[in-house]
């Protein structure tokens, strides 16, 4: 049987897979897909919206500097479907954000993964990562062999 | 048989004469305490999601008056809603005279209210434009044994047993979810979850044939599914056009039209793969696909009218169907040319594109594959067959899609 961390990474990597994508939610269009940054900030506003939900985050440079940064997610209509909501990440709150920088070098990111202060991790969407785990498992053991 | 003498009979009668108010109020005491009992089963049923609708066996008014308020606690303690209907819809998923002249509880969490009172108006508009036969009145039943939350067997045999003749047509009413927003369902096949945002039919069939091939067992899901994709990028570098990508130089994607929260330029295509939740709609004549990406709503036209080449082309097409046995076949025309990508090979279908779309449900009518081909002979050497799955999600609704535009302002 499959390990369920494989499953995991199984699932990273499917949706490039797939191989109806558009223009349209097309994070290769306008993010380096192929590279991975990490910022830290602090929330300034969240809009769980249509196309892409957004974080507006103040990023504190090692001079004191405060950049504005945005980081896009998926669509508020996959995201609220799988749990989240309005005040998923409120004003003032610490994040660590991980993902894709932007092709034009400004201040965005097409988010992976983001932790918390209380090292809460949100991915697309799936807050409680354990039970995910464990579904995944169950869902391989018993979808391996198609019944149909 | 032990015969008593007409003494002992006359005194026997008597006394149960003396007797009966007390038996009757036992009888109505218990019949009270089975339909709370009742009640209170079925508010639970619908408090923890079991049913989207529950119903109250049917009570005289009078027998109501006395039920009615210890129901409402009842409710109240599920956390549910309760709703005295003093005329029950009738519909062929029961008798025609089950509630007949009595009143009936509706058990259930808003916004199920309103969505009974529509399926109910639905039906005395039908019955009174006299369209209230065949399909149409099968659909109502269907509708509301949905709502009850009850599975497709049980419906087809509850028609059945009303003396229903079932038409050979499937209802895919109702919402139905796909991979990328239902994860965690544990219908999902191992190749619905690697097709989520839709895939080619060979490719899905392929993974699903390396799956269940015992010999593979100890290969990793992983390896299987890149040999899946480089059979796939395979199939179709083989079947688009060379001179095909070269149109695509000029594209930008700053302009991408979703950044403006405009629709134009996103395909039928997209609209079919995009993973928000869809409503189907039956009626006599036609199918409404309604879509939560874009609120964009289909018609897909079942009253035999034929392709409409002179009509405007528009993103989603001009769509005729019929069924095929038991599959639903929609042919597109008079589709804007939009941009489709396959295995990351980006290019615009010609205004000739043609769509055949496939909708076949399961027996029990909780999964829906949907399969779609592209004909389009300028880019194209050969049809291409899309595919994804869905399941239904009994007591969900469309949400509105609410978009804001990215305006670069941080």
């Amino acid at each position: 049987m499959k390990d369920s961390k494989e499953y995991l990474w199984l699932l990273a990597v499917l949706l490039p897979l797939s191989e109806v994508a558009l223009t349209h939610h097309n994070a290769a269009s306008h993010y380096l897909v192929d590279q991975k940054i990490t910022v830290e900030g602090v929330v300034t506003r969240f809009r769980l919206i249509n196309p892409h939900a957004r974080i507006y985050f103040d990023v504190t440079t090692e001079d004191g500097d405060v950049q504005k940064w945005l980081g896009e997610g998926n669509a508020s209509s996959v995201l609220r479907r799988l749990g989240w909501t309005d005040g998923q990440l409120k004003p003032g709150e610490k994040i660590t954000i991980t993902g894709s920088p932007a092709r034009d070098g400004s201040h965005k990111i097409d988010w992976e993964r983001i932790v918390l202060a209380d090292g809460t991790e949100l991915r697309g969407g799936n807050t409680k990562a354990g039970e995910r785990e464990q579904q995944l498992r169950d869902l391989d053991k018993r979808s391996r062999r198609p019944n149909r | 048989m032990k015969h008593f003498s007409p003494s002992v009979t006359r005194a026997a009668t008597i006394l149960l004469a003396l007797l009966s108010p007390q038996l009757i109020l036992a009888q109505d005491s218990e019949l009270r305490s089975y339909r709370l009992g009742g009640i209170a089963s079925w508010s639970e049923a619908v408090s923890v999601g079991v049913k989207e609708l529950a119903l109250s066996a049917p009570a005289t008014p009078e027998e109501m008056d006395a039920l009615i308020g210890e129901a409402e606690k009842i409710a109240t303690r599920f956390g549910i809603s309760v709703y005295r209907e003093t005329d029950l819809i009738v519909t062929d998923l029961f008798a025609a005279d089950v509630a007949e002249g009595k009143h009936v509880l509706l058990l259930y969490r808003p916004p199920t209210l309103a969505k009974y009172r529509a399926l109910k108006q639905e039906k005395a508009k039908l019955v009174e434009s006299e369209q209230y036969s065949g399909a149409a009145r099968e659909d109502i039943a269907r509708r509301f044994g949905r709502l009850l939350s009850y599975p497709e067997p049980i419906i087809d045999q509850k028609l059945k047993a009303n003396g229903v003749e079932q038409s050979q047509r499937p209802t895919f009413s109702g919402v139905w979810k796909s991979p990328g927003i239902a994860l965690d369902d544990k219908d999902w096949l191992i190749a619905d979850l690697a097709c989520r945002n839709g895939c080619s039919l060979v490719s899905y069939e392929y993974l699903n044939d390396l799956l269940a091939d015992p010999a593979n067992d100890d290969i990793s899901i992983v390896d299987l599914y890149n040999d899946t994709q480089a059979f796939n990028r395979n199939y179709v570098a083989n079947l688009i056009r060379p001179n095909v990508l070269q149109s695509m130089a000029g594209y930008d994607a700053a302009n991408d039209a979703a950044l403006d929260c405009t629709p134009a330029g996103d395909g039928l295509t997209h609209q079919l793969t995009a993973p928000p939740a869809i409503e189907f709609e039956h009626n006599v004549d036609r199918v409404t696909i309604k879509y939560e990406y874009w609120n964009a709503v289909r018609t897909i036209y079942l009253d035999g009218r034929g392709l409409a080449p002179d009509a405007e082309p528009t993103r989603l097409g001009h769509s005729v169907g019929r069924f095929d046995d038991r599959v639903l076949v929609v042919d597109t025309t008079n589709l804007i040319p939009s941009q489709i990508s396959l295995i990351g090979n980006k290019f615009y279908l010609s205004e000739d594109a043609r769509f055949i779309e496939r909708y076949r449900m399961s027996e029990d009518g909780m999964r829906l594959d949907i399969e779609w081909t592209v004909i389009d002979p300028v880019n194209l050497r050969g049809p291409y067959t899309g595919f994804m799955a869905w399941l239904r999600a009994p007591g969900w609704e469309l949400h509105e899609w609410r978009c804001e535009a990215i305006t670069g302002e941080f």
